[in-house]
């Protein structure tokens, strides 16, 4: 293992070096850029600005997803830090798994729907990707981001809860009867009600 | 009082100032090559590193007079290269035609040692910076190679001070524990 000023030694004796190269090829690499500068068409010119109008926006979403965030505006704060995340903008990943993560705890609180469920389940399901994501990236490190995903894992279970008055007769609590004659088909829209998990109660 | 960060930073900013007043050219062989090898140092894809330094540069010579205003024109230089190649790579990871394993990283270093002698140089230093995740790449590239402060690393990635310097400590244990680096270095080969 290299000690902690070796490190820097040799890190300074590279930076030290790295602005140095042949002044003769440096010019003209210079020569070259400029003609292809005058040598764009105005679609290419058009091109170039609207790339730098986007890392503009993404600054500002990043901006205004911040202050919105510290206001308590979780779905807007989602919202913006979105736009800048799927561009890798800043810690922006890490920033709206964080905002997601908050969102479905807020679904906790609320008596569950099969709706609600749904929408609980996505935002997990989002966060999840963002925090790995926000890994990939290195905003966060291997253990960190197994405990969040533990932790958002444990505060939402899989398995289905109860929507509405407990139920009673699922093959839960009647062992001997088939799961398939518990689930009650919901008309309209073709999904079906899963039985209620008594492990995970809201 | 200004403290030693900020006048570093000032002198700095004054410097890209100065060179901005002799001519672009003079601007040019100055920053390019910083750019584009912290660009290698970092980019998946090393050609990427040559052509988003060149946009990059074609950006602020479009951008010419305003930056002659800023404070720090070198910063804005940098973090739209960053910026840039962080779309460039959010794209091909979209798309999924983007290699980051370390295989295709070390690839990618060899031939950029063919033409660049400062990579040839450093080949064990580098592929031990581009192995750290991204975010602590990005601060040890910023902040020991190109020599930025903690608070100019910070506002080129738009990040907090204290997550720069977290990624800091991190990627510096990282690369403390880098096997090769470590071979490296006691045997005395280029690093």
């Amino acid at each position: 293992m290299i000690s902690e000023d070796d490190l820097h030694n040799v890190l300074s004796s590279m930076a030290g070096t790295m602005g140095e190269a042949p002044v003769t090829e440096l010019r003209l690499k210079f020569e070259l850029l400029q003609m292809k500068r005058d040598a764009r068409d105005p679609r290419e010119v058009m091109r170039q600005h609207d790339e730098l109008q986007a890392t503009a926006f993404e600054q500002s979403a990043y901006e205004y997803a911040s202050e919105v965030h510290a206001r308590g505006d979780l779905h807007a704060a989602a919202y913006h830090y979105r736009l800048a995340a799927v561009n890798d903008f800043a810690d922006a990943p890490l920033r709206l798994a964080q905002v997601l993560d908050a969102t479905a705890a807020q679904y906790l609180s609320r008596p569950a729907t099969q709706r609600s469920k749904h929408e609980e389940l996505s935002l997990v399901t989002d966060a999840a990707h963002w925090y790995l994501v926000a890994y990939v990236a290195g905003d966060l490190e291997a253990d960190e981001v197994a405990s969040l995903l533990d932790d958002l894992l444990t505060r939402h279970p899989t398995c289905p809860r109860q929507v509405g008055g407990a139920p009673s007769g699922s093959s839960i609590n009647n062992p001997g009867k088939p799961l398939d004659d518990t689930i009650d088909n919901e008309p309209g829209t073709g999904t079906a009600e899963a039985p209620a998990c008594e492990e995970c109660p809201r | 009082m200004v403290d030693r960060q900020a006048r570093h930073g000032m002198d700095r900013g004054q410097h890209a100032l100065d060179c901005m007043a002799e001519s672009p050219e003079r601007f040019y062989l100055e920053y390019q090559p910083r750019l584009v090898r912290f660009l290698k140092t970092r980019a998946s894809n090393v050609n990427w590193a040559e052509d988003i330094a060149d946009e990059a540069v074609i950006a602020f010579l479009d951008k010419w007079d305003d930056l002659l205003t800023y404070d720090r024109p070198d910063s804005w230089l940098f973090a739209v290269a960053m910026q840039k190649l962080r779309r460039v790579e959010a794209r091909a990871r979209d798309l999924c035609c983007i290699d980051e394993s370390q295989a295709s990283s070390e690839r990618e270093v060899r031939k950029a040692a063919e033409t660049d002698d400062w990579v040839a140089e450093h080949l064990d230093l580098i592929n031990a910076i581009r192995a750290l995740p991204r975010r602590q790449c990005e601060v040890i590239g910023l902040h020991f190679l190109v020599d930025w402060t903690l608070p100019e690393t910070a506002r080129i990635l738009g990040i907090e001070v204290g997550t720069v310097k977290r990624h800091l400590n991190r990627g510096i244990e990282n690369l403390r524990r880098n096997e090769s680096l470590a071979a490296a270095y006691l045997t005395g080969s280029p690093m």
